[in-house]
């Protein structure tokens, strides 16, 4: 009886063995579907509600620059921010609730580049500096498919008026 | 004593894999914060900028204003200063027919192979997607076709698989 309790103890002391095997397995799945939907572009964009992108072949990733959002129902957010909704019929070609936004966005980016170039110092600020600079009249223009040309020629007109000249749509790829 | 040797077997080596885990596990982090499932690209374009042109450095070739006119049935290829329509393109299946239309751009970058921008002008009531569709048709020569090869200015051979990749909407500003 005091041999079988004496067994029974060091049995219980001896180190467990866990077979990691299928766990590596199932990261090594996850690593490689990472590592194909991994994507460089410092664009972080969080598509509005109600837009469909159209579909596009081009392969050019997005830059990190103002984002200007309509959706189906002509919501219009920027930088994902809801700021109102474009009258049914828009008469005139500037939208006046786009461009003081807009306007207001410029002066914003304006004064972070003028208090980036005051305190860069290493190459990775003036690396961001850079960016900022060449991204400063850049508009990122995200639209639902199903609007009119109508729509986006009055948000092109508005952004370029407000010191947003250079335009990028916004497309789903893989097309 | 030879024979005693052989059954001393060495014990099974088990490699530590605890390192590597740890790395895979922030490896896997990083590639999740960073994975955009929705696989999203940019066309770009810019706002036409408008500047006076000196007597002297006129092109002594004529542009070749190379305009998509594009309205709910047509598309209409114009080139010159003049505007002569080049191409009519039709629907085809309530769809532009966007294979005429890459055809019609080949033709023209062959003669006039330096040249990169394309000046699009819808009607206000064409669609959105029909718009990209029809830039991305300017932009490249479809993978089915080869790459356009031709003669530029120079006399130089060029070969070359974009077609008009700088695109310019009319009446922006």
């Amino acid at each position: 009886m005091r041999k079988k309790r004496f067994n029974t103890r060091s049995k219980a002391k001896e180190e467990l063995d866990v077979d990691i095997t299928s766990l590596l397995d199932i990261l090594v799945i996850l690593l490689v579907f990472l590592l194909k939907s991994y994507n460089a572009s410092d664009l972080k964009l969080e598509v509005a509600k109600n837009i469909e992108l159209p579909n596009s072949k081009s392969q050019q990733l997005g830059n990190m620059a103002v984002i200007v959002q309509v959706s189906a129902e002509k919501d219009l957010w920027i930088n994902n921010k809801k700021i109102g909704r474009l009258p049914a019929s828009i008469s005139e070609e500037k939208i006046d609730l786009l461009y003081s936004a807009l306007e207001e966005e410029g002066k914003k980016q304006d004064e972070f580049i003028k208090g980036l170039e005051e305190t860069a110092q290493n190459n990775t600020d003036k690396g961001a500096l850079a960016t900022r600079k060449a991204n400063r009249k850049r508009v990122n223009i995200v639209m639902d498919q199903s609007l009119p040309y109508e729509v986006l020629r009055k948000v092109m007109h508005t952004s370029a008026l407000a010191g947003f000249p250079e335009f990028k749509f916004i497309v789903q790829g893989n097309f | 004593m030879g024979f005693r040797t052989k059954k001393k077997k060495a014990a099974p080596c088990k490699p530590n894999v605890i390192p590597i885990l740890d790395a895979v596990f922030i490896f896997i982090f990083f590639l999740l914060m960073s994975a955009q499932f929705l696989e999203i690209y940019e066309i770009g374009s810019d706002a036409p900028a408008v500047m006076t042109v000196q007597e002297d450095k006129k092109d002594k070739k004529p542009p070749l204003n190379l305009t998509l006119e594009i309205s709910k049935e047509q598309i209409l290829v114009k080139t010159g200063l003049d505007g002569n329509i080049a191409k009519t393109i039709g629907l085809k299946n309530d769809n532009y027919d966007l294979e005429l239309l890459s055809k019609a751009l080949v033709d023209i970058k062959k003669k006039h192979v330096g040249e990169t921008s394309v000046i699009i002008k819808p009607s206000k009531d064409v669609l959105y997607k029909k718009v990209v569709y029809i830039m991305d048709t300017c932009r490249e020569v479809p993978s089915e076709v080869g790459a356009v090869v031709a003669k530029n200015d120079k006399g130089e051979t060029v070969e070359t698989r974009e077609l008009f990749n700088q695109i310019i909407f009319e009446t922006i500003i």
